[in-house]
């Protein structure tokens, strides 16, 4: 067991060098620099600026400054936008507003989505199976944003008839700030794991103990609550810890719409201004957020799973 | 399995707890506060004044700042920090005010003004915009790190309430120009105790001016609240200033609907909702955008083509339905809210005379003409490549433009939007043939706008324009102290750029903001502070 745990992290470590080095070298290659303006700076000025962020020594020298911070002391640099505000604070501060979005949106998710996928499971080809799987089409393949809109909408609606603000529109720092945003969020969750709940459900209901449960004599909601939905949310459960991660990076269109302080505001608006250790710092973040659901994912599932268990302590 | 859910929702409503700030009370306080709620539209890169350069830092620190000079809501000079001032030749005397306070309590002296701008021109500083100080003797010298003994600068603290200045040339604006927030000056004891760490977040920074900073939530928003011990604090209405940071422009727009907000940027697709509401203000932010020529191309080197470009260019559709009102027709390259010699320049020097601002028969006219000197057809010429700005707004102007070349001049136009970045680099290799472009003023005179096309600045040099009686015309200019000969000599250069074309101006740019009926006198205007809250106030 140990021996896994020691190769999963470091093939992580690795992963997370690669993606590190790549993400640098194709920053640097974007044209420009972040003090690009309208207004010509004079050169001696402009030679400053790119001495005080190392911009004027050797890419690789850069490089190896990078990586000699990241590895050895965990720091991400300074924000080349920003003066003085450091990378690492700029993740701590703006990294649990995103947490918290991606969290609550997944709550809803499981809690709106692991039943729909039972009920589409159980009346498997019939009306209630073809309604579930309607709205997980619509879950996924509309983005979220619309869903955000489609909410700040209606909220604007009762506004205008009621003249009184059910939720406010956008923003954050209350428990109403937080639902629109996580209810937009959540639908392609919602969907997802709706679309795996029934095709779980579907083949575990196929399986011979359950065939065996029935002959035993035991009662329908016995059969498929203790046997059928313990066994088919397995593979949904392991999922979580990708779809939580994906979530919880990808929601920078959210956090844009509902002008959320989150992380992923911040990274999209650093490209733009070609602020390379803010991009670079958050896409290391991402990627050891990533790396280490996956590494978590794979232990859950070897200790929830027996089965997995038994067949490794037979290696 | 049980113990385990509970610690899971444990961890959870903590979580919640966590993000919840609690700002429930906040209603309660603020019924009897004058609040005004302001959108930004970025989170401020860079509070320190005298390092910033970017116009959302410039709100921040207009409002906490004051410098020698300030604008009256008719955006004329009045006193700042100085109570006074006096202007011999080159030179000139600026007595501060002895009641000018720090939000700390310290009292604001001539060091605060001299330290701040030696560090504005000192090198190891790189302060973008330190070639604004450069009329003042020797400024560019050190800053260029030719001179290294900064009392050979012409910035002299005479005692603790007097500055003298001395200038390199005349300056007719100077007290304009020292309004401007690289000018602002610092609490020279609390900057030796932060140095680099100065602006760099809401504990960094000590103000002056009549609002002081309170909270600065980085991405999140900034909060300010009248200062207590601003020296001319009865004036001042407003007790706190709230700007949450909105990027998006249609969500600021919902913000405001729900009332959650009181001023907003207008996204010009929903003005047309608001055109005759008097929540809608409209006002010229002075910048004058154009087409830019390259004129290394043989085509663009006859002057009858550039100026067939000018007249095939239909401005009233432009401003009016490409533009949606958010823009002003310009036949000239000064803006109509910079000042000239006593009313505004523009005023003064109609622009009517220069050209009409739509001919297409004289377009078609003098097209045929020029590439008939030329010896050149419109096959010669070949497809026209015109670089834009990849935003929205960018790509709408484009096609306009190229509807309208293609449909007067039979020119065939080929769209090419690219980011921010790729067009300044274009620009700079002179890998371009047509450029949208766009110039705003960094202080209220028209040199602002017409030096940039002396033959020695890089911007002519990009497009190759170069004209010996331009020069001498803005030469004469910054030689000059008189105002009225200033004014005559600068519209003189004016009408001869008007005449070479060598670029083309379209429309002079409007902000359209979202203001509540409720919130009156927020001053909006071109140059630094905008906008200004020193005169707003609360109609309850």
């Amino acid at each position: 067991m140990l021996k896994f745990i020691f190769k999963k992290i470091t093939m992580g470590i690795l992963t997370l060098w690669a993606i590190a080095t790549l993400t640098f070298f194709l920053l640097h290659s974007l044209p420009g620099d972040p003090f690009a303006s309208e207004k010509k700076i004079p050169p001696v000025i402009k030679a400053r600026l790119m001495e005080k962020y190392n911009l004027d020594k050797p890419l690789v020298y850069q490089y190896g400054l990078y990586i000699k911070d990241l590895f050895l002391h965990q720091d991400l640099g300074i924000s080349m936008k920003v003066r003085g505000r450091s990378v690492n604070d700029m993740i701590k501060s703006n990294f649990p507003r995103s947490f918290i979005l991606g969290l609550t949106s997944i709550i809803i998710a499981i809690i709106v989505g692991i039943p729909l996928g039972i009920i589409a499971g159980l009346h498997r080809g019939k009306f209630l199976d073809s309604l579930s799987m309607i709205v997980a089409v619509l879950g996924i393949s509309v983005p979220s944003f619309i869903f955000g809109g489609i909410l700040q909408w209606i909220v604007l609606f009762i506004k205008f008839k009621t003249d009184v603000s059910i939720l406010p529109i956008a923003g954050w720092g209350t428990f109403p700030h937080i639902i629109m945003p996580s209810i937009a969020l959540s639908i392609f969750s919602i969907a997802v794991i709706a679309r795996m709940m029934r095709a779980s459900m579907i083949e575990v209901l196929a399986q011979d103990y359950i065939r065996t449960a029935r002959a035993k004599g035991l009662n329908n909601f016995q059969i498929i609550v203790k046997h059928g939905i313990r066994n088919a949310i397995m593979p949904v459960i392991t999922y979580l810890g990708p779809l939580f991660a994906a979530v919880t990076t990808g929601s920078f269109v959210i956090e844009t719409v509902f002008s959320i302080p989150g992380l992923g505001r911040y990274f999209s608006q650093s490209i733009l201004d070609n602020d390379y250790t803010v991009t670079l710092g958050v896409v290391v973040f991402y990627a050891c957020l990533l790396i280490a659901m996956m590494i978590l994912v794979d232990l859950a599932y070897g200790l929830i799973d027996p089965r997995i268990r038994r067949g490794a302590k037979n290696e | 399995m049980k113990k385990k859910l509970y610690l899971l929702f444990g961890l959870m409503a903590l979580l919640f707890l966590n993000a919840c700030g609690g700002s429930n009370k906040k209603a309660d306080e603020q019924k009897d506060l004058n609040v005004i709620r302001y959108q930004l539209e970025s989170n401020p890169p860079e509070l320190d004044p005298n390092l910033s350069t970017d116009t959302v830092s410039g709100i921040v620190t207009g409002a906490i700042f004051e410098g020698l000079t300030r604008l009256n809501k008719n955006n004329q000079i009045i006193p700042g920090v100085a109570e006074k001032w006096e202007n011999d030749g080159l030179t000139w005397t600026f007595y501060l005010r002895k009641d000018a306070k720090w939000h700390n309590g310290d009292n604001v002296v001539a060091d605060d003004f001299v330290n701040a701008w030696e560090r504005v021109l000192n090198p190891n500083s790189a302060a973008q915009y330190a070639y604004i100080m450069y009329s003042i003797k020797n400024a560019k010298e050190y800053n260029e790190d030719l001179i290294k003994d900064f009392s050979k600068v012409g910035i002299k603290k005479i005692d603790d309430y007097t500055i003298k200045v001395e200038l390199n040339e005349p300056v007719a604006y100077f007290p304009s120009l020292v309004s401007f927030y690289t000018f602002y000056p610092q609490n020279s004891k609390f900057h030796k105790e932060q140095l680099d760490n100065y602006g760099t977040s809401d504990k960094a920074l000590i103000g002056n001016g009549p609002f002081e900073l309170k909270e600065w939530a980085f991405e999140s928003k900034v909060i300010l609240e009248k200062a207590k011990n601003y020296w001319n604090n009865e004036v001042i209405k407003i007790d706190r200033i709230e700007m949450p940071i909105i990027l998006d422009r249609t969500t600021a727009y919902n913000v405001y609907k729900n009332d959650e907000i009181d001023i907003i940027v207008m996204p010009d697709e929903f003005v047309d909702n608001h055109k005759d509401s008097e929540e809608l203000v409209a006002y010229e932010d002075a910048s004058i955008w154009y087409l830019s020529l390259n004129q290394d191309l043989k085509w663009l080197k006859n002057k009858k083509v550039r100026q067939a470009i000018a007249y095939a260019i239909n401005r009233e559709d432009l401003v009016n339905e490409v533009k949606n009102g958010s823009g002003n027709v310009a036949t000239s390259y000064v803006p109509n809210s910079i000042h000239g010699y006593e009313k505004f320049f523009r005023e003064e020097y109609p622009q009517s005379n220069y050209f009409e601002a739509y001919n297409p028969e004289k377009a078609k006219k003098l097209f045929e003409e020029g590439l008939k000197e030329l010896k050149m057809t419109r096959e010669d010429i070949g497809t026209v490549s015109l670089l834009v700005t990849s935003s929205d707004v960018g790509v709408k102007e484009g096609q306009f433009y190229q509807e309208q070349l293609n449909k007067n001049l039979g020119l065939q136009i080929q769209l090419e939007p690219v980011t921010f970045q790729i067009r300044l680099q274009r620009s700079q290799r002179k890998d371009f043939q047509m450029i949208l472009a766009g110039w705003g003023p960094d202080y209220d005179d028209p040199m602002t706008f017409l030096d940039m096309w002396m033959s020695t600045s890089s911007y002519a040099q990009e497009i190759a324009f170069s004209n010996k009686e331009y020069d001498k015309l803005i030469l004469a200019a910054k030689a000059s102290n008189d105002n009225k000969f200033r004014m005559d000599t600068m519209a003189k250069a004016e009408a001869l750029l008007m005449n070479e074309m060598p670029i083309v101006p379209t429309f002079f740019r409007k902000k359209f903001t979202l203001v509540k009926p409720h919130v009156k006198g927020v001053v909006r205007r071109a140059l630094s502070p905008d906008p200004d809250f020193y005169y707003a106030e609360i109609i309850k």
